[in-house]
This record gives C-alpha cells, sequence and structure tokens, in this order.
C-alpha cells in the first residue's frame, strides 16, 4: 500500500494521535482527501458537491483549535454528508430536480453537532433519489469501489463509497429501510442504524417520519462509535429526540463480551446466496468463540413486517412529498413519481392497519429479546449486484427483507464486515439489540472485528 | 376486496386525493395497488390491538 493509500485509510484515532504529535496537518489530510476526490470523480460519482474552500478553512481552524490542546477526537477529521441534510449556505439537491436552485438556511442538528467538533466537511454525498429506492437519471449512479460495475446499494450511495474509497474517513447517512447497513455491507464497511431518537432528526429532508435515522458509515466499529458519541444525545428541536443519556461508546467497546446471548435468526439464513450464509456462518461460530452464547431464535415473519413498514413508508412519503407531487412532478424521476402517486391512493384504514400490524410485530420482537441480548442475521441476501440488475421500479422487498424490520420497530443494529465472496465482493453481518443498547451493540461489532481481519481489506478498483 | 381494484376506482380516489393520474397509467397503477393493497390486509392483527404510529417514550425505554 502506498504512502497516500495508508494515510487515507487511517482510523480516525491514530490520525487524530498523529495531529496532536503534530507527525500529520489536517490542512495537508484534508488537501490529500480533495486530490483522491478529484482523481476518483466523476468515476465514483459519489459527490454531488464538493466544498474544497471550505474544507481547507476548517482544516486550518481544526490544526488551530489541536494547537490549543482542547479538541475533542474529531476535530480536523475529513468527511461527508449525504445530500439530504441541511448545510447552511450549501445546495440541497436529494438527488432530485425537485429542489434545483435550493439552499439551505440551517444545519442539521447531526452535522453541526460534527462541525462543533472540528471535523472537516469535504462535500455533500449522492444518494437515491429522496433516499426513495430509485437513482434520479440526471444525478446518475454511484459506482461500487470494490467493483465498478456494481452497485453500492442504497440510499446512502455516496456516502459508501467515499468512505470504501479512503476519500472521506467516516459519512453520515439516513436509514428508512437499511440505507446506511446495506450500503455497509455492499462496500465493506460499518453501518449504524442507532435507536429511534437516539440522533436527531432535524434538518434531514425526512422519506417516512417514523421510521428514519441518522447514522454513521465508517470503516471500524471504533471510528463509527466516536462519529455516534458525537452526534447523539436529546435535541429539543426534534419532537422525538430521546432524554436518555448516552452511555460512553468508545470505552465500552473494551468492556468483556463472554456471555453475551445472541439469537440467530436462522429463518432469516435462509434466501440468501451460499456464499453469504457460510460467512454468516462462520461469524456465528467467531461470536462463540469470544464467549458469546448462541442459540436459535424463532422471531415473527419479517415479511410482515416489510409489508407494513412499505406501507408507512409509501403513505408518509406521498404525505411529504404531496405539493412538490403537484406542483413540479417534472422534478422527480418517473420511478419515484410513480412510488409517490401510489402512496397517495393507498386508503387511511390500510395505513392504520399497517400500524396496528407494527404493533404486533414489536411486541413479537420484544418477547424475543426476553431470552437474548442481542441478534445475528445476515444484512442483505447477496454482494453488490450488477448494475444491469437495477430495473426503474422494481421490487426492492428482497433487499431490505432483513433490515428494515428493525427500522419498523425502534431498535439500533449494525452492519459490519463478515468476508468476502469467492470474487471478491464484502459481505456484512448484522446484529440488532434492544433499544438504547449501542453499547453492548457495539461492544459486540468491536469484539467480533478485532477477531477477523475482514476490515483490513482495501478496494483495488480504486487503489 | 384489493382484489377488485379498478383503474375506474384509482381514478375515482386520485381525484379525491388531487393526485394526477394520465389515462394510460391508470391500469399499471390499479394493478400495483391491488397487489399491495391484499398484502397489509392479510397482515394478521387481533382485534384488541392499538396502532403504534411511532414511538412513545414508554416504548423508548424499553
Amino acid at each position: 500500500m502506498s504512502a497516500d493509500e495508508e494515510l487515507s485509510y487511517l482510523a480516525i484515532a491514530d490520525l487524530a494521535s498523529r495531529y496532536r504529535r503534530k507527525e500529520l496537518s489536517p490542512v495537508d489530510v484534508t488537501r490529500a482527501a480533495l486530490t483522491r476526490i478529484e482523481r476518483m470523480e466523476p468515476t465514483l460519482n459519489a459527490y454531488i458537491l464538493v466544498t474544497a474552500d471550505r474544507a481547507l478553512n476548517e482544516a486550518k481552524a481544526a490544526e488551530a483549535r489541536i494547537a490549543r490542546g482542547d479538541a475533542p477526537l474529531l476535530c480536523g477529521i475529513p468527511f461527508s454528508v449525504k445530500d439530504i441534510f441541511d448545510v447552511q449556505g450549501l445546495p440541497l439537491t436529494c438527488a432530485s430536480n425537485v429542489l434545483k436552485g435550493h439552499s439551505s438556511t440551517t444545519t442539521a442538528f447531526a452535522v453541526q453537532r460534527l462541525l462543533d467538533a472540528g471535523s472537516v466537511l469535504l462535500g455533500k454525498n449522492n444518494l437515491l433519489e429522496f433516499a426513495y429506492g430509485e437513482t434520479h437519471p440526471d444525478f446518475g449512479p454511484t459506482r461500487n469501489p470494490w467493483h465498478l460495475d456494481r452497485s453500492t446499494a442504497g440510499s446512502s450511495t455516496g456516502s459508501a463509497a467515499s468512505v470504501a474509497a479512503g476519500q472521506a474517513y467516516f459519512s453520515l447517512g439516513t436509514d428508512t429501510g437499511g440505507s446506511i447497513r446495506l450500503p455497509a455491507s455492499y462496500c465493506g464497511l460499518v453501518g449504524i442504524k442507532p435507536t429511534y431518537g437516539r440522533v436527531s432528526r432535524r434538518g434531514l429532508v425526512p422519506l417516512c417520519w417514523s421510521c428514519d435515522y441518522v447514522g454513521p458509515l465508517a470503516r471500524t466499529v471504533a471510528d463509527a462509535a466516536t462519529v455516534l458519541q458525537t452526534i447523539a444525545g436529546h435535541d429539543p428541536g426534534d419532537p422525538t429526540s430521546a432524554r436518555c443519556p448516552v452511555p460512553d461508546l468508545t470505552t465500552s467497546l473494551k468492556q468483556p463480551v463472554q456471555g453475551v446471548r445472541v439469537g440467530i435468526v436462522t429463518r432469516e439464513f435462509d434466501g440468501v446466496q451460499a456464499e453469504v450464509r457460510t460467512l454468516t456462518e462462520d461469524a456465528v461460530r467467531a461470536l462463540e468463540g469470544l464467549g458469546m452464547r448462541a442459540t436459535e431464535v424463532q422471531t415473527p415473519p419479517f415479511e410482515r413486517a416489510v409489508v407494513a413498514l412499505l406501507t408507512l413508508l409509501f403513505v408518509e412519503a406521498a404525505s411529504f412529498h404531496r405539493t412538490w407531487l403537484k406542483e413540479r412532478p417534472e422534478g422527480y424521476s418517473a420511478a419515484v413519481r410513480d412510488r409517490l402517486k401510489m402512496g397517495a391512493l393507498i386508503p387511511a384504514v390500510d395505513y392504520v392497519h399497517a400500524q396496528r400490524a407494527r404493533r404486533v410485530f414489536a411486541e413479537g420482537m420484544a418477547g424475543v429479546f426476553e431470552a437474548v441480548d442481542l441478534l445475528v442475521l445476515p444484512t442483505s441476501p447477496g454482494p453488490a449486484h450488477a448494475f444491469t440488475e437495477e430495473v426503474p421500479g422494481r421490487d426492492f422487498t428482497p433487499y431490505v427483507r432483513r433490515t428494515c424490520p428493525f427500522n419498523l420497530i425502534g431498535y439500533p443494529a449494525v452492519s459490519v464486515p463478515c468476508g468476502f465472496t469467492s470474487d471478491g465482493l464484502p459481505i456484512g453481518l448484522q446484529l440488532v439489540a434492544r433499544s438504547f443498547a449501542e453499547d453492548l451493540l457495539l461492544r459486540a461489532a468491536h469484539a467480533y472485528e478485532r477477531a477477523t481481519a475482514w476490515h483490513a481489506r482495501r478496494p483495488a478498483a480504486v487503489a | 376486496m384489493a382484489d377488485e381494484v379498478t383503474a375506474d376506482g384509482v381514478a375515482g380516489v386520485a381525484t379525491l386525493a388531487a393526485v394526477h393520474v394520465g389515462a394510460q397509467e391508470l391500469p399499471e397503477l390499479a394493478r400495483q395497488l391491488a397487489g399491495f393493497l391484499s398484502a397489509v390486509r392479510a397482515l394478521p392483527c387481533p382485534p384488541e390491538v392499538e396502532p403504534m404510529p411511532g414511538f412513545t417514550p414508554l416504548e423508548k425505554q424499553r
């Protein structure tokens, strides 16, 4: 690995440590990240906007702050955000022509937390249009750094590609049915969907109010935990923000995992590709090797959660987009426009029925968690699929089947790399905990990561 | 019943919802809605279960 590559893939704690020892400068590191973005775009198409001048100014300020000795760990660390978050003074597109010409007048809570910590914003990432499952043709697809003819999954497409390609050290994404965890799985990253209410959604363009989450994509569990620690906590400006105290997530990574009860969702091992199944079973054995106690569990059927979530998603998205759909329908891609129309035509009684089914599923899952501390299952049914498989308006339920149930019930979940297919594509393992148990969730994920070397591999396609 | 969703029926609902649906879009939209609504209506739910629209503070503490 070249020195440039090595620098681009440093862990956040290592980079912060080198800043403090004056071995590296945030300005030089930011400049290197911008150079890397310039070299890889437009091949990757991970960015809608690169804020180079702003980033260099923030890096200079970070350097001064580190020199004063009062800087948080994330100070001077270059990052990116999905272009669905407001950042004051910057354009906001959501990868759609509906918002053409729009600039944000405020900054999203989570982004502001990162800026307050001194992190350096490199730019705004490409995504599926309004995070709604489709690529707008004017914005184009983001390519997977592991294989340029493959998808990154979505909807946090550019966020995942940027971190996997060593452009940004972490990125902020959103997850309504798997939009952080699936790109993390496809791109060999760690992606966290926190508990509902753990991270404020203020300043995020909503897709489905009751199922939207904000979380990090990073290259290691420790990096992701550091970011989550910074963005988590109560926000009086978000009515769904929880008042629960945030545990020390980074310190808790070092706690033991012996005796943690892991429920294997065996039924969800069916229907995935053979290599995914094998790697997931290997991962379960690795968890047992770390002293965790694994047992098979029976969950309520996930297909019911998928239908319930899609009902909420279709209707809530149609509600949010109602005015724009009427006034500027031509701004949407045809596939998203069709989906919004369908959502607007779902009767209210069916929407409420889905909410009732949500409670049935949530209570069933609460029962499962009486006997276990964590669940383990594959994140996605297969590795990154080819772009040729992406047909506008396709049924995406097979992709979100193992991720969206936890959006429906609020539980935190993480995807961590658990191996590679024979043709070199990464696979993700999903761990799920009960609400507000991110400390246990990340501790287990960290222990697994340390017992394996999957996170250390780098994509050759962008080397 | 969801399997009775027709293009004419969808056109009526679209008018009520103030959503523009072109005549050529109606058959496919009706087909998709019929399939989806039958899946929604097949979700089992005892009569005493109340809706869970989001997360209450009580549920957040679980």
